[in-house]
């Protein structure tokens, strides 16, 4: 085998190193678990698909003990928000959407707030006693949280 | 009197509009005052739209508050389907909101207070319980709503058939609902009441001015996660009458107090028909939508039944059948009304009142034909959600109009004993921020 061979060769190996570890690192991002949470002092540990799926759909404002929820979303277009009503009750992105335009715009219901990303969502249950967020699996290291439902893939 | 009533109502809704739009100009002091749950909400949407359909003579309408511009002239249209609205909330707390929304959209009523689709407090003292008092959106149909949000439905605008004669978008006054949740299903019952006042074009310089002091519907919705159904009935009498009538309705009473035999009870009876006020409207409506993530479909059959001709009245009906295809949303649509209202014909017995008489009659049968519909429609068309923002559609329409059907057109006086085929290519871009 001469340099150059040998050198493409070399080029290959790195190339398909770094396609299967982006692969990987792709594949690990789609299938970590994500995860419903409430705020360490709500009585609520733990609720069903359905439940959760009525609140992120507007069709319910209480969490299952009957006191008032307050809902936090991630962007409109953010992968995880995807990921989640895929995984929660089955709607494509482009339902969603539509779907709380509707209810938007006919004043029917409050949308949830929004936030940018992880961090902000587990920051904004750490502060709402009656706040319910959703985050990925990897991002729930801080405290003053509890997690009520854990969706796979 | 009736002044002074949409005076007050204004001096009620001009606060909420100016609290909710300005408030927020104070930012991190308005909120800094907010409790834990006070947010303010945004909400921009609109449609930049372009039509084109293949008539010389006809001038097409989104609906019957809208006045054509240039008809014979161009078959192209920006204004029709353009629109825009901003809506702005205020979250006070878990019981308590207020919420204004502006919609800039072509219409012939160009006052300030009618771009003002809803500006109104509302107070939930349950979960289950909704109560709004100020200008709130007019809910019977489907689509009543939300009919001004292009995004979030498949075609380019709401079946012309079905919502294009139903122009009322708000009324000043309230509504209560209640919410009844029972495993995956959703009940919705809601009662509106109030008054509604609006401009519509009548030929070629002339207007109503429709004004009602009573309006009121009622209206139950079930929703599970691919179903909603709705049905609704709604009943309106409008106090006030179109100026351009008057002179007819004075020739018939005149001909009515003639005491000629089959004349006079002729005329009598178009006398009875022609007019706006104290008409009784009323609509019933059942309609249904699936969404299972890949189909979608829809449809919605109504009746209204008026007291007098003059006021448009019929049945109406649509289905529409869509197939998302990853972003893109191929869908059909038929659609179609007839009026209750029979086709009024001219007779030479008139005669006998002289040159005049023939002559009113002709006015009178033509004003009472003109507010008659009968045309179906069928679409083609394409949605392609770009992003979680923006949708691109495409529609092409095809309208066959019966002769005296023309309610929904503007057309020169020559064509209304005609039928006629209308293919009209229309293209918008709906977005939501």
């Amino acid at each position: 085998m001469d340099n150059y061979t040998a050198k493409i060769c070399a080029t290959r190996r790195v190339f398909l190193t770094v396609f299967f570890l982006l692969i990987g690192w792709v594949s690990c991002a789609d299938s970590a678990d994500v995860v419903v949470i409430v705020n360490k002092s709500n009585p609520v540990t733990s609720m069903s698909s359905a439940q959760v799926s009525d609140l992120y759909l507007g069709r319910s404002r209480t969490f299952p003990d009957g006191s008032i929820a307050h809902v936090i979303d991630h962007a409109r277009e953010a992968p995880l928000r995807e990921e989640f009503f895929r995984r929660i009750n089955g709607m494509p992105l482009n339902k969603v959407n539509t779907y709380w335009a509707r209810l938007a715009v006919s004043g029917q219901i409050m949308p949830p707030v929004t936030k940018t990303n992880n961090g902000d969502v587990i920051l904004a249950v750490q502060e709402d006693s009656k706040a319910i967020g959703y985050v990925e699996d990897s991002a729930l290291i801080h405290a003053g949280v509890v997690q009520v439902l854990r969706l796979h893939d | 009197m009736g002044l002074r009533n949409f005076s007050s109502i204004s001096a009620f809704l001009c606060p909420l509009i100016f609290f909710s739009f300005a408030l927020p100009l104070l930012g991190p002091v308005a909120c800094a005052q907010a409790d834990e749950e006070g947010q303010f909400r945004y909400l921009a949407y609109g449609t930049l739209g372009i039509s084109h359909d293949d008539s010389s003579n006809l001038a097409a309408m989104r609906d019957i508050s809208q006045r054509p511009k240039k008809l014979n002239l161009m078959n192209n249209s920006w204004v029709k389907d353009s629109r825009i609205g901003l809506q702005a909330s205020y979250q006070f707390n878990s019981y308590m909101d207020v919420m204004t929304q502006g919609v800039l959209r072509d219409q012939h009523d160009t006052s300030l207070n009618r771009y003002l689709d809803w500006a109104y407090v509302n107070v939930h003292p349950t979960p289950a319980l909704d109560a709004r008092l100020g200008r709130v959106g007019y809910d019977v149909f489907l689509m009543s709503d939300h009919r001004n949000l292009g995004y979030a439905y498949p075609w380019v605008r709401p079946p012309v058939e079905f919502y294009g004669w139903v122009p009322v978008y708000s009324i000043d006054g309230g509504d209560v609902a209640y919410t009844l949740e029972n495993d995956a299903v959703r009940w919705r019952f809601k009662g509106q009441m109030g008054r509604t006042g609006l401009k519509f074009p009548m030929g070629a310089d002339a207007e109503y001015n429709f004004k009602s002091n009573q309006i009121w519907s009622i209206s139950i919705a079930r929703e599970t996660d691919t179903w909603r159904i709705k049905g609704g009935y709604s009943h309106c009498i409008p106090k006030t009458d179109a100026p351009m009538l008057a002179p007819l309705q004075s020739g018939l009473a005149a001909v009515s107090g003639a005491g000629i035999p089959g004349v006079s009870s002729e005329s009598s009876d178009l006398l009875r028909e022609l007019t706006y006020k104290d008409v009784t409207l009323r609509y019933v409506n059942l309609g249904f939508a699936y969404d299972d993530g890949t189909w979608l479909g829809q449809a919605e059959l109504g009746s209204v039944v008026t007291t007098a001709d003059m006021m448009p009245n019929g049945t109406m009906a649509y289905i529409g059948l869509g197939r998302r295809l990853g972003d893109f949303t191929p869908f059909m649509l038929l659609s179609g009304i007839r009026s209750n209202a029979p086709v009024r014909q001219t007779s030479d017995s008139w005669a006998v009142m002289g040159p005049s008489g023939p002559i009113l009659q002709t006015a009178v049968v033509q004003a009472l034909n003109s507010t008659r519909f009968d045309q179906e429609t069928g679409s083609l068309g394409l949605r392609w959600d770009a992003n979680s923002h923006v949708a691109l559609k495409v529609q092409w329409d095809s309208t066959h109009i019966n002769s005296n059907g023309y309610g929904l057109w503007y057309s020169d006086e020559g064509q209304v004993t005609k039928n006629a085929r209308v293919n009209m290519l229309s293209a918008t871009m709906d977005f939501i921020f």
